[in-house]
């Protein structure tokens, strides 16, 4: 039997959906969330299906919707706030940094913080530096956030699942080139755990490790590379914490090579932590240093002519992959 | 120019209840000396970190205590023992806390500035003024879905007034009128900086006008006025009539905290302490009510000091957390 394909945005309205009906401490706290259906189409029918009180419309207010959650979760609630567009959060950084990931471990055993923070990153579109970041790693910083970054409809909606029941908070870091993205999404429920690494695709001469719309770069890449007599291997760490270190060391170990691969901009990515923990733990293995390819050091011009030049692409993915096997 | 007194909501005001009373002035007199002995406590360096008495508050976080009921959900300022010591937290964990003992009430990891006591409904104390505002509406929202007749109160200073959580929380209580009493303790002072020069109202009080929301401008230092205020305040958010803002104006002792010599305040405010002095105020209106003689006063300060001392001598003898135990339960985990 066929399975199913899903819009990656679809997957993640069924995960809340079906989250949201299985449990009424679900609520959904966010600008535009309710009859617009969410920036992304994210939440579309929700308001409609849950009603107001569970699906809350907010002003522009990034640092009060992040601490409503917040609130929300300490009495028991299970929220799920979105940031519509990832460069908003730095609005509620102190929500996030100062309490969301400090509040348990500071009262050890005393308050639980059930909490999601849904939200997007990535290049697209042409819509400048304020709607295009990748800051994913700015959170990996913060001891006491799980952080996820799904790149399949199919992960989408496993990982969202999985983190609105955690009883930690979670990020839930999505891309807007992959929200139309169609991908198998069975019908039956199941789940992605957190902290586990997704090998997309089998190879024996380097270990792509990319992440979010990089993904998918990097296996049209390894698809090219084919024709030039390299097996790449693609894993997605689909979480950056807790980083699934044991997979990425398994692949590095089989094909002795790595580059990881992001769309966030270089200089203290998320490509640094992994390439310094493959340092770490898989160096008698390696036969080359761990290399990273990653968005250009640089604030995004509003102008998608000259956005290719600040991330890479299957084509840079395939040539820095042939520079380093060559 | 705007008449700020017509801005305002004046609460009713109650007769005073003779036993309530009473248990009021035990309170403020438990704040009072208890915090004389966290300040000798830091002094000495037994507590350690951070020391934020609530000398000059005591009647205002009693008084607001009071007019809740007891599901109520508090979230404290960072000057806030007070609050704990109301709500009849245990003595005992708020000293192990404040040395840093594993016995105190989170393992001796959250100190003076992240003190939280959830089985009095208190919640975490923030070290970001004005942080907690946003959470407090969570609750709101939280008691909203649950429909479980609760209300928060979120205290915060005339300081963390000026931040912009302040805008965005009572915007969100109004629109979604939730059960939210906003209680600002304006002690005058935000560290070195005035009220009168960090405020640029007579009140936050009638800021309230701007929320679609009661206002009150209160004498902090009257338990009495505070606690009817308060009350009125909870009982209309209780009954589904939203949010309130309440300034209780106090005094503050001395300086920011116990290190603090405070060169900056004027001589003459100093001086004046004593008219401002929340024990001496619930002295007077104790005895000018015939509610308490002088001997009922000092027996009360007997036994309250026993309760003080014996919370000590426990903290004193608990253990500090073991490094190996504490990286053992954190390592690798987040």
């Amino acid at each position: 039997m066929d399975v199913r394909q899903l819009q990656y945005n679809e997957a993640l309205n069924e995960a809340l959906i079906e989250e949201m009906t299985r449990d009424e401490k679900v609520i959904l706290i966010g600008e535009d969330v309710g009859a617009y259906g969410g920036v992304f189409k994210v939440s579309k029918g929700l308001l409609e299906r849950f009603g107001p009180e569970r699906i809350r419309d907010t002003p522009i207010c990034e640092s009060a919707i992040i601490g409503t959650a917040t609130g929300a979760a300490l009495m028991g609630m299970r929220p799920v706030a979105e940031i519509s567009f990832i460069d908003f959060i730095l609005l509620a950084m102190d929500q996030i940094g100062n309490h969301v990931a400090k509040i348990m471990q500071i009262a050890p055993g005393l308050l639980e913080l059930p909490m999601v923070i849904r939200t997007e990153g990535g290049v697209g579109g042409g819509i400048g530096c304020q709607h295009s970041q990748s800051l994913e790693a700015l959170f990996a910083h913060l001891p006491g956030l799980k952080i996820v970054m799904p790149s399949t409809p199919y992960d989408a909606k496993g990982l969202l699942k999985t983190a609105i029941r955690d009883n930690t908070p979670v990020m839930c870091i999505e891309n807007k080139k992959l929200y139309a993205l169609k991908g198998p999404v069975p019908e039956e429920e199941y789940f992605v755990p957190i902290g586990k690494a997704d090998v997309k695709r089998e190879g024996k001469d380097i270990t792509i490790i990319a992440t979010s719309f990089m993904v998918h770069e990097a296996l049209k890449a390894a698809e090219a590379l084919e024709k030039d007599g390299i097996s790449a291997e693609v894993v997605d760490p689909r979480t950056l914490v807790p980083l699934d270190v044991d997979t990425l060391v398994a692949s590095v170990k089989k094909t002795a090579r790595a580059l990881v691969v992001h769309e966030a901009v270089e200089r203290c990515g998320i490509g640094a932590e992994i390439s310094a923990v493959l340092n770490e733990k898989a160096y008698d293995y390696l036969d080359g240093p761990v290399l990273r390819h990653a968005g250009l050091n640089v604030s995004l011009p509003q102008n998608w002519h000259l956005e290719p030049v600040c991330i890479p692409s299957a084509d840079s993915i395939r040539e820095k992959v042939k520079s380093i096997l060559g | 120019m705007v008449n700020a007194k017509e801005l305002l909501t004046v609460a009713k005001s109650l007769p005073v209840d003779p036993e309530l009373f009473r248990g009021l002035f035990r309170q403020i007199l438990e704040v009072r000396l208890f915090e004389e002995e966290t300040i000798q406590l830091f002094h000495s360096a037994k507590i350690i970190g951070y020391l934020h008495p609530s000398i000059g508050n005591e009647a205002a976080e009693v008084g607001a205590t009071a007019g809740l009921a007891k599901a109520d959900i508090i979230f404290p300022t960072h000057r806030g023992h007070g609050f704990f010591v109301a709500r009849g937290a245990s003595f005992e964990k708020l000293m192990a806390e404040l040395m840093g003992k594993e016995a105190g009430y989170c393992k001796g990891r959250s100190g003076d500035l992240h003190m939280v006591a959830p089985e009095v409904g208190i919640m975490q104390v923030q070290g970001i003024l004005g942080s907690q505002l946003p959470q407090a509406v969570g609750t709101g929202v939280a008691h909203q879905c649950q429909k479980n007749g609760r209300v928060t109160l979120c205290a915060f200073g005339d300081g963390a007034a000026g931040n912009g959580t302040f805008h965005e929380s009572l915007n969100l209580a109004s629109i979604w009128k939730l059960p939210v009493v906003f209680f600002c303790v304006n002690n005058g002072w935000a560290a070195s900086f005035p009220f009168t020069k960090s405020t640029s109202a007579a009140t936050n009080a009638i800021r309230a006008v701007g929320y679609s929301m009661p206002g009150y401008d209160v004498d902090g230092t009257d338990v009495w006025q505070v606690y009817c205020t308060v009350k009125e305040a909870a009982e209309r958010a209780r009954a589904g009539g939203g949010p309130s803002l309440i300034q209780a104006n106090t005094v503050r002792w001395r300086g920011h905290d116990p290190s603090d010599t405070a060169p900056y305040r004027p001589k003459e405010e100093l001086e004046t302490w004593d008219l401002h002095d929340p024990v001496r105020i619930a002295r007077k209106q104790a005895l000018d009510r015939k509610l308490l003689s002088e001997a009922d006063i000092e027996k009360l300060k007997g036994e309250i000091g026993k309760k003080i001392a014996q919370a000590v001598e426990w903290g004193l003898a608990q253990a500090l957390p073991a490094r190996a135990d504490y990286l053992a339960e954190v390592s690798g985990k987040f």
